[in-house]
C-alpha cells in the first residue's frame, strides 16, 4: 500500500480539491433535493460528502424491498419507511455536522406547502405550517441556491422545472434509462428547460404495481416476463420470486419449486397446469381473502377456467394431448387477441415444449426472455393476458404484447451513480463562479447570468465508447432556450380533437394535466369568460356543471374550431394559449377504425397543420410490419441519434457526417404526447436493453434480507431520457 | 456472475464506489487493505464512521459493505498484497487496484495476465484507477485475448437502417468479438508524444503518468501537505519527463503542475462517484462478457467533462 499521509482533517482535504472560497460557499449552500431514489441515494450521499450542509430533501415514497439493490442507503429493516426521512438519517452519519440543516419532508413536490414561496424561501413561516421538521420555523428562511432534480417521472420533473424558472432558480436535473443517461442544467432565458425538447413517452413501472395493483396491459407484461424467468430462467432473479423462508410467502413459490413429477410431456403439463392454477387462481384468491384488495376500487378476479369452476386438471392435460397447442407462428402479424382458455392452452404447450422436452429441460434454469424467441413470446402474451383479465385490463394480441414487451427498461444503478456525481460537479461550477456571499453565514445568491459564465454542459452517459473521440461521457454546450416552448417562452400550442364529442373533463384531464402536467388549471373563454378553475376558492359548482359537457356546448361561445383557450396556472405561474381545431375521426373521439386517429383521442404540437402531417406519416409509418420492426432500436441508439441532432443543429455542416445512418424517427405526438401502453401504436417506440438485464448482470442484486421479494430484476420507475 | 468474485485492493473513496456498484450487482468481493482508518478518510468514503478511526481500513468497511448485499460473499484480509503468495490470486476474476504502489500494479497485473493464459476464455482481469483533485484515470486488462459479445441491438438497427428495402426485420444475433489488451508495462512504456491522433495528446493521462513517475522515483506519492520545496521539486521533474517523452516543456504549465501536486492525494466524492460508476460497469461487462468493455484506458477530464477511452499503445493502423 501506498504510504499514509499525514493527518489532516476532512475540510483540509475538501479545501485542497475545492479551494478556500469554494470550499466556504460549498458549506453555505442551501440546496433543493427533489427525490430520494435511485439518483436521489447517490445525490445525497456525494452532497454530504462534498461539504454541502444545507439540504431539503423531499420524497413522496416508502421504501420497497425491491429498491434495496440500488437505492444502497437503505437496509432491509427500512423497509415501509419514508425515502426522505431514512436517506436523510443515513447521510447525516456521514456528516454529523449537518445534523440541523438537513431537512426531510414525506411528501409530493406537487403539494401545496411547496408552493413558489416555497421555492423562494423569501416568506417569514410560522411555526407548525405542516413542513416536518423545519428549523428556525420563525425566522426568515434561507433562500435555495440550487434546486437538484433526482426524480423518475416527468411529471413531477414538469413542475419542478415550472417552479423553479418561476421563481429563477437554477435547476440541476437528472434521468437515467438503463445504460444511457443525462444531467442537464437549467435557468430561465439562459439555456433550454426542461420542457423545450420534446420528450420520449414516459413508462413507469412502480414495482408495488407490478406486483400487486396492475392497471395497465404494460404492468402485466412486466409481470409475465417476471413469471418467466421464475419458472424457466434465473427464479431467485425474478420479482416474483420469494425465499422459501420468506414471511407471509405467497402459494405460488411451493408449487413452482415443486417441479414435474417425472419426466414426459404429461408430468410437464399436469405440472404447468398446477402452477398456472397456483399463480391465476389460488394466489389472487388468497390475496382478496387475506382484504389485500379491501380498499382498492375493483377487486380483482381469479382467472376461472383454472379454479374449481373449470374443467379441472384431467381435461387440460386431454385437451393439450388433442392438438390443443397453440403455437405462435404467425402469430407476428396477426392482431388477434386469445381467449381465456386460448392463453391457458398457450402456457401449457410452453410447459410441454420447455419442461416436457428432456434436452430443452436440462436448460431449465438458464432461458433469458428475448421477444424474438417465439416460445418465450407465447407464454408471455398468454401469461399478460390471464393476468390482464383477472384486474380487468385490455387485453393484447401477441404483436403487441410483443411490441410492449420490447420496450421495457431496467434501472442500472451504475448508471445512477454516474449522473448523481455529475449533477454535483455540475453544481460546483455554479458555486464556483457565485460572488462571495454578505454577510457571510447567508447562501451565496446568484448573479443573473450564471450557468453559461460557469460553464454548465448537457452531459450524456452512454455504454459503447464510439464515435472519433470515443466518448463514454459526453459533454455539450448548454441548448439554448425554444422559441417555441411554451413553457419557458410562452408560446402557444395548437391542439386537435373533436369539439363536440370531446369533453372539458377530457381536455383538462387528458390534454391540460395527463400532456401538458398542469398543476390547477383555469379556463378563460373570449377573454372574460371562466368557464373552469380549480385550487382554493375556485367555484366548483360551475366545474362540475361544466365538465360532462362536450367542449362545444360550453357556456360563453364553447370550444369550437379555431377557438382560443388561454389557460392559466398561478402554482406554476404559467399562461397558455390554446389554439383549438376540430376533427372529427372515424369511429368518435377515440378514434376507432381510423388509421390516421391517434390513439389517445387528440394531437397536441406547435401547430395543428403539423400535427396533422405528423399524424397521417404515424399512419403510414404502421402501414408495414417491416417498418414497424425498424422502429425497434436499443433506447440507447435513439438517445445517441437523438443527441447528435440536438449538437448537429448547432455545427450545422458536420451533421450529415455524424448521423451515421442512425434512423431518427420524427416524434409525430408533439408536446406531450402520450400514448404508454400501445406498442405500436405509439409514437416512440423505444426498445429496452432487456437482453442485458434478464441476466442479472447489471444493477441487479441479489435477493436482499430474506425478505421474500426478489431484489433484482427489479423495473423501479423508469425514466425516460429527454 | 454470481460465482464470480472481485478483489479490492485499498478502500478509500474510489475503492468504496467501485465496490458498492459490484456488490449491488450481487458480485463476491473480497477487501484488502493495511491502512488504519484515518480523519480524513471520512471525507469521502461512506462506509466509514468517526467511531471506525483508528481500525484497519478494510475491516471498519466489511459490515457495510455486507449490508448492501447481504447474500453475497465477503471477505477481508487487513494487509497488503504483498503479504500474500501468488498463489493467492488466482482465485479472483477481477482485481481492482485503486490504491497501489507502482511496484503492487505490475506484480499484479502479471498475475492477472497469466491466470488468463491458463484459463483461457475465464481468465482474469486487472484493473487500477486513481483519482486526483478533480480528474482521475483508469487501466484496465482483460488479458491477450478477452471474448465478449457485443449488445445485440444497435447491430442489428444499423443494419436496417441502411440497407432500407433489403434484409430481415430480425435483430442480428450478438456479434462475438476479441480484444486484446496490452500489459501494463507495456503501456506505461510508451511515449507519451505518441498518444496523439486527431485530437492532441490527453493532458488527464500526462498528469497521471506524472504523478506516478514521482511515486517511482521517491518511494511513494506525492505528500499532500507538502512543502513549496517538495512542490518545486515535482515541477520540475515533470518538465523534464515531459521532455523526455516527446511533449514541449508547456505542455502542461507551472501553475498547473503546481496545482496536480498539491491536489494529488485528494478524493472527491462526485469524481469517486462519476469514476466508480463507470468502472463499476466495465467490470459488469468483463465479468458476464456483454457488451463491449473499454480498452485500455479510460480518462475522466474534470474540466471539460469528457470521459474518454483511449488505447494505450495507440492502435497500429489509424482508422
Amino acid at each position: 500500500m501506498a504510504p499514509s499521509s499525514p493527518s489532516t482533517s476532512v475540510d483540509d482535504a475538501r479545501t485542497r480539491v475545492l479551494g478556500p472560497t469554494l470550499a466556504q460557499a460549498v458549506r453555505e449552500a442551501k440546496l433543493l433535493v427533489v427525490g430520494a431514489g435511485g439518483i436521489g441515494c447517490e445525490l445525497l450521499k456525494n452532497l454530504v460528502l462534498t461539504g454541502f450542509e444545507k439540504i431539503e430533501v423531499i420524497d413522496l415514497d416508502t421504501i420497497d424491498v425491491s429498491n434495496l439493490n440500488r437505492q444502497f442507503l437503505f437496509r432491509a429493516e427500512h423497509v415501509g419507511q419514508p425515502k426522505a426521512v431514512v436517506a436523510k438519517e443515513v447521510v447525516l452519519r456521514l456528516n454529523p455536522r449537518a445534523a440541523k440543516t438537513l431537512v426531510a419532508h414525506h411528501a409530493n413536490v406537487k403539494d401545496p406547502q411547496f408552493n413558489m414561496e416555497y421555492f423562494k424561501q423569501v416568506k417569514t413561516l410560522a411555526r407548525g405550517n405542516g413542513l416536518r421538521e423545519s428549523h428556525g420555523g420563525r425566522k426568515r428562511r434561507e433562500q435555495f441556491t440550487l434546486v437538484l432534480n433526482a426524480l423518475d417521472n416527468i411529471d413531477a420533473r414538469r413542475h419542478v422545472n415550472r417552479m423553479c424558472l418561476a421563481t429563477g432558480k437554477a435547476m440541476i436535473d437528472a434521468g437515467t434509462m438503463g445504460y444511457v443517461g443525462q444531467v442537464n442544467v437549467i435557468k430561465k432565458g439562459e439555456a433550454a428547460c426542461y420542457e423545450c425538447e420534446e420528450k420520449p413517452v414516459q413508462k413507469v413501472y412502480p414495482i408495488c404495481t407490478i406486483r400487486s395493483t396492475p392497471d395497465k396491459p404494460v404492468h402485466c407484461v412486466v409481470w409475465a416476463k417476471e413469471a418467466y424467468k421464475l419458472l424457466f430462467g434465473a427464479a431467485d432473479a425474478s420479482l416474483l420470486y420469494e425465499a422459501p423462508d420468506a414471511p407471509e410467502p405467497s402459494l405460488y413459490m411451493p408449487v413452482v419449486l415443486a417441479r414435474p413429477e417425472g419426466e414426459g410431456m404429461e408430468a410437464a403439463v399436469r405440472y404447468g397446469f398446477r402452477v398456472l392454477k397456483a399463480l391465476f387462481y389460488d394466489e389472487l384468491s388468497a390475496r382478496v381473502d387475506r382484504g389485500v384488495y379491501a380498499r382498492a376500487r375493483v377487486a380483482p378476479c381469479p382467472v376461472p377456467c383454472l379454479g374449481d369452476e373449470g374443467k379441472g386438471e384431467d381435461a387440460w392435460v386431454a385437451l393439450v394431448e388433442d392438438g390443443g397447442e397453440g403455437g405462435g407462428e404467425g402469430q407476428e402479424w396477426t392482431r388477434e387477441v386469445w381467449t381465456e382458455e386460448r392463453c391457458v392452452l398457450e402456457l401449457l404447450g410452453v410447459f410441454a415444449a420447455l419442461v416436457g422436452d428432456p434436452g430443452r429441460r436440462r436448460d431449465l434454469g438458464r432461458y433469458d426472455f428475448d421477444k424474438d424467441d417465439a416460445l418465450a413470446m407465447r407464454f408471455v402474451t398468454a401469461a399478460t393476458n390471464l393476468r390482464a383479465a383477472s384486474f380487468g385490463i385490455p387485453a393484447q394480441s401477441y404483436h403487441h404484447a410483443k411490441g410492449i414487451a420490447g420496450n421495457i427498461v431496467p434501472a442500472i444503478a451504475t448508471t445512477n451513480a454516474i449522473a448523481a456525481g455529475l449533477q454535483v460537479l455540475e453544481a460546483l461550477k455554479i458555486l464556483r463562479t457565485a460572488p462571495p456571499s454578505v454577510p457571510s453565514s447567508a447562501p451565496p445568491s446568484l448573479p443573473s447570468s450564471t450557468i453559461v459564465d460557469a460553464g454548465c454542459r448537457v452531459n450524456y452517459i452512454v455504454r459503447t465508447y464510439a464515435g472519433r473521440k470515443r466518448l463514454l461521457l459526453q459533454p455539450t454546450k448548454l441548448h439554448p432556450p425554444n422559441p417555441a416552448c411554451f413553457v419557458c417562452n410562452r408560446s402557444s400550442l395548437d391542439v386537435v380533437l373533436d369539439t363536440e364529442a370531446s369533453t372539458l373533463g377530457f381536455l383538462v384531464e387528458k390534454v391540460l394535466k395527463g400532456s401538458l402536467s398542469f398543476a390547477q388549471p383555469t379556463i378563460t373563454l373570449r377573454g372574460t369568460s371562466i368557464i373552469y378553475e380549480e385550487g382554493e376558492d375556485a367555484d366548483e359548482a360551475m366545474a362540475r356543471r361544466n365538465l360532462p359537457l362536450p367542449l362545444a356546448s360550453l357556456p360563453a361561445g364553447g370550444i369550437r374550431d379555431q377557438s382560443t383557450v388561454e389557460v392559466d396556472d398561478v402554482s406554476q405561474d404559467l399562461t397558455l394559449q390554446l389554439h383549438v381545431y376540430h376533427k372529427r375521426w372515424e369511429g368518435g373521439p377515440e378514434g376507432k377504425g381510423d388509421a390516421e386517429a391517434p390513439p389517445q383521442g387528440f394531437l397536441l404540437g406547435g401547430s395543428a397543420k403539423e400535427a396533422l402531417k405528423a399524424a397521417a406519416a404515424a399512419a403510414a409509418a404502421q402501414a408495414t410490419e417491416r417498418q414497424r420492426a425498424q422502429h425497434l432500436y436499443a433506447a440507447e441508439e435513439e438517445v445517441k441519434s437523438t443527441l447528435r441532432v440536438q449538437v448537429n443543429r448547432k455545427r450545422g455542416g458536420e451533421a450529415r457526417e455524424e448521423r451515421e445512418g442512425h434512423v431518427k424517427r420524427s416524434r409525430v405526438e408533439g408536446r406531450g404526447g402520450n400514448g404508454e401502453e400501445d406498442g405500436s401504436r405509439a409514437v416512440e417506440v423505444i426498445e429496452g436493453e432487456e437482453g442485458k438485464g434478464t441476466t442479472g448482470t447489471e444493477g441487479e442484486g441479489r435477493e436482499v434480507g430474506g425478505m421474500g421479494d426478489g431484489g433484482r430484476g427489479a423495473f423501479e420507475p423508469v425514466v425516460i431520457l429527454d | 456472475m454470481q460465482e464470480a468474485r472481485v478483489l479490492f485492493c485499498g478502500l478509500r473513496a474510489l475503492g468504496a464506489e467501485i465496490c458498492k456498484n459490484v456488490i449491488l450487482a450481487g458480485i463476491n468481493v473480497t477487501l484488502m487493505d493495511a491502512e488504519t482508518v484515518k480523519p480524513e478518510d471520512l471525507g469521502a468514503q461512506f462506509f466509514l464512521r468517526p467511531e471506525h478511526v483508528g481500525m484497519n481500513r478494510a475491516e471498519a468497511c466489511l459490515p457495510g459493505v455486507q449490508a448492501m448485499n447481504p447474500l453475497a460473499s465477503v471477505a477481508c484480509h487487513p494487509s497488503d498484497p504483498s503479504a500474500y503468495p501468488d498463489s493467492f490470486f488466482v482465485d479472483f476474476d477481477v482485481i481492482v487496484g485503486t490504491d497501489l504502489t507502482p511496484a503492487q500494479m505490475r506484480r499484479l497485473d502479471t498475475l492477472a495476465r497469466q491466470r488468463g493464459k491458463e484459463g483461457g476464455r475465464e481468465g482474469g482481469g486487472f484493473l487500477c484507477a486513481v483519482t486526483f483533485g478533480l480528474h482521475a484515470w483508469a487501466f484496465i486488462d482483460l488479458g491477450e485475448s478477452f471474448i465478449g459479445r457485443m449488445d445485440e441491438a444497435p447491430e442489428g438497427g444499423r443494419t436496417e437502417g441502411k440497407n432500407g428495402e433489403g434484409g430481415g426485420a430480425k435483430p442480428l444475433p450478438p456479434r462475438e468479438f476479441t480484444l486484446a489488451y496490452p500489459s501494463l508495462s507495456d503501456a506505461l512504456a510508451v511515449p507519451w508524444s505518441a498518444l496523439k491522433s486527431r485530437f492532441p495528446v490527453p493532458r488527464v493521462f500526462v498528469m497521471a503518468r506524472l504523478l506516478g513517475l514521482y511515486e517511482e522515483r521517491h518511494s511513494g506519492p506525492f505528500p499532500p501537505n507538502a512543502t513549496e520545496e517538495s512542490v518545486e521539486v515535482f515541477v520540475s521533474e515533470s518538465q523534464l519527463a515531459m521532455g523526455a517523452n516527446g511533449l514541449e516543456a508547456g505542455f502542461l504549465s507551472e501553475e498547473e503542475l503546481r496545482a496536480l501536486a498539491r491536489q494529488s492525494q485528494s478524493e472527491l466524492s462526485p469524481v469517486c462517484a462519476v469514476v466508480g460508476g463507470i468502472l463499476g460497469q466495465e467490470i459488469l461487462k468483463a465479468i458476464s462478457r456483454k457488451g463491449e468493455p473499454a480498452l485500455n484506458v479510460f480518462l475522466w477530464d474534470g474540466a471539460t467533462h469528457e470521459g474518454r477511452v483511449i488505447a494505450v499503445p495507440p492502435p497500429k493502423e489509424k482508422e
